[in-house]
């Protein structure tokens, strides 16, 4: 069901357990602080891999899955994020360990946000945490302004950055 | 693999986003008490997506019963494996509040665990049960299955029934 999405250095697609293993060990890091973390319960990250895979079916867009093409190691994850609770789309994204810092992120989340466009969906939006310098560089980097905040339910309140309409 | 079965009264399908307000209904209701509920609206929408990713992941995953002749879930049961779990398990949430004394769980659950075993093809069935579902385990007990006290746990943090189903020999 995940289309095939190519980077110079990624293959975004489909999800394989070694995502699951690489994800669950980014979740049990500091780096997952922004997400909820850091959770050394494997199990946290199990269900966000099933989740991802069932938001496919419900919405026809969700999360691909980053391998790094040359060596065939997982490397991250790339989500269109739309659960019933967000009143649009979020475009967001995370590297596993050792890939973050060599500008990965930005290829991955430009090629879905290209994607993103081809489907018909808006602009769309990413949630950071006025405290997440590494994400607000790569949203600066993206082209993102800051438009305003978001409010989850459990109260955080994050800064909403618009994407521009990928280049369709 | 197959996507449906067939009982007397029930058919059993792979769920589906049609799905979603019947789970919705169960998941934010006491009903889901036994499952750590009344659970919040989007505590319920990720764990309806897990049903439908947990298919994705493996190619089968609990299913949605339904009436036959009508297409609305009133139940959901079958496998559930992920990865931690020390053994493969039958699962079960009934959605509709009223089956009480129907026999449509029994029906749907011997359903699900005969296609485990046959098609599924696997060596072990489990139903993880909290202490205190007593309807769970009523229905566990219903279906022939043995509470197993030395079995390994599925949740490190707190503790779980495990019943033990028993496989059928082999027909000659």
């Amino acid at each position: 069901m995940i289309p095939t999405l190519i980077t110079p250095r990624l293959t975004l697609g489909t999800f394989e357990m070694a995502h699951y293993e690489a994800f669950a060990v980014f979740a049990a890091s500091p780096r997952s602080q922004f997400l909820g973390g850091p959770s050394t319960d494997k199990r946290e990250a199990w269900d966000s891999c099933m989740i991802h895979l069932g938001h496919w079916v419900a919405r026809g867009y969700g999360a691909f899955f980053a391998t790094e093409t040359a060596t065939g190691k997982p490397a991250g994850r790339f989500s269109i994020w739309h659960p019933i609770t967000l009143e649009e789309p979020e475009l967001s994204w995370v590297m596993f360990d050792g890939f973050e810092g060599q500008g990965l992120a930005s290829e991955g989340a430009a090629a879905l946000r290209n994607w993103a466009a081809v489907q018909g969906l808006p602009a769309l939006a990413s949630y950071i945490a006025a405290d997440n310098d590494r994400s607000i560089g790569l949203a600066r980097r993206l082209g993102c302004t800051k438009e305003g905040t978001h409010t989850y339910p459990s109260g955080t309140t994050v800064d909403v950055w618009r994407h521009p309409m990928g280049a369709a | 693999m197959s996507e449906m079965i067939h009982t007397r009264r029930l058919i059993l399908r792979r769920p589906a986003p049609c799905d979603w307000e019947a789970a919705r209904a169960f998941s934010m209701s006491e009903r889901s008490a036994g499952l750590g509920g009344p659970h919040t609206l989007g505590k319920s929408w990720r764990t309806f997506a897990s049903e439908l990713g947990h298919w994705e992941i493996f190619g089968y995953g609990m299913w949605a019963v339904t009436l036959r002749g009508e297409d609305t879930a009133i139940g959901l049961v079958g496998p559930w494996t992920p990865p931690d779990w020390p053994e493969t398990e039958i699962g079960w949430m009934i959605l509709a509040d009223d089956l009480e004394g129907t026999g449509i769980a029994t029906e749907a659950a011997k359903a699900a665990i005969t296609h485990a075993w046959d098609v599924l093809k696997w060596d072990t069935i489990v139903n993880y049960i909290a202490p205190g579902n007593t309807r769970s385990i009523r229905l566990a007990e219903k279906l022939g299955a043995v509470l197993d006290p030395d079995a390994p746990q599925p949740k490190p943090d707190e503790h779980t029934l495990v019943y033990r189903h028993t496989k059928p020999e082999a027909e000659a």
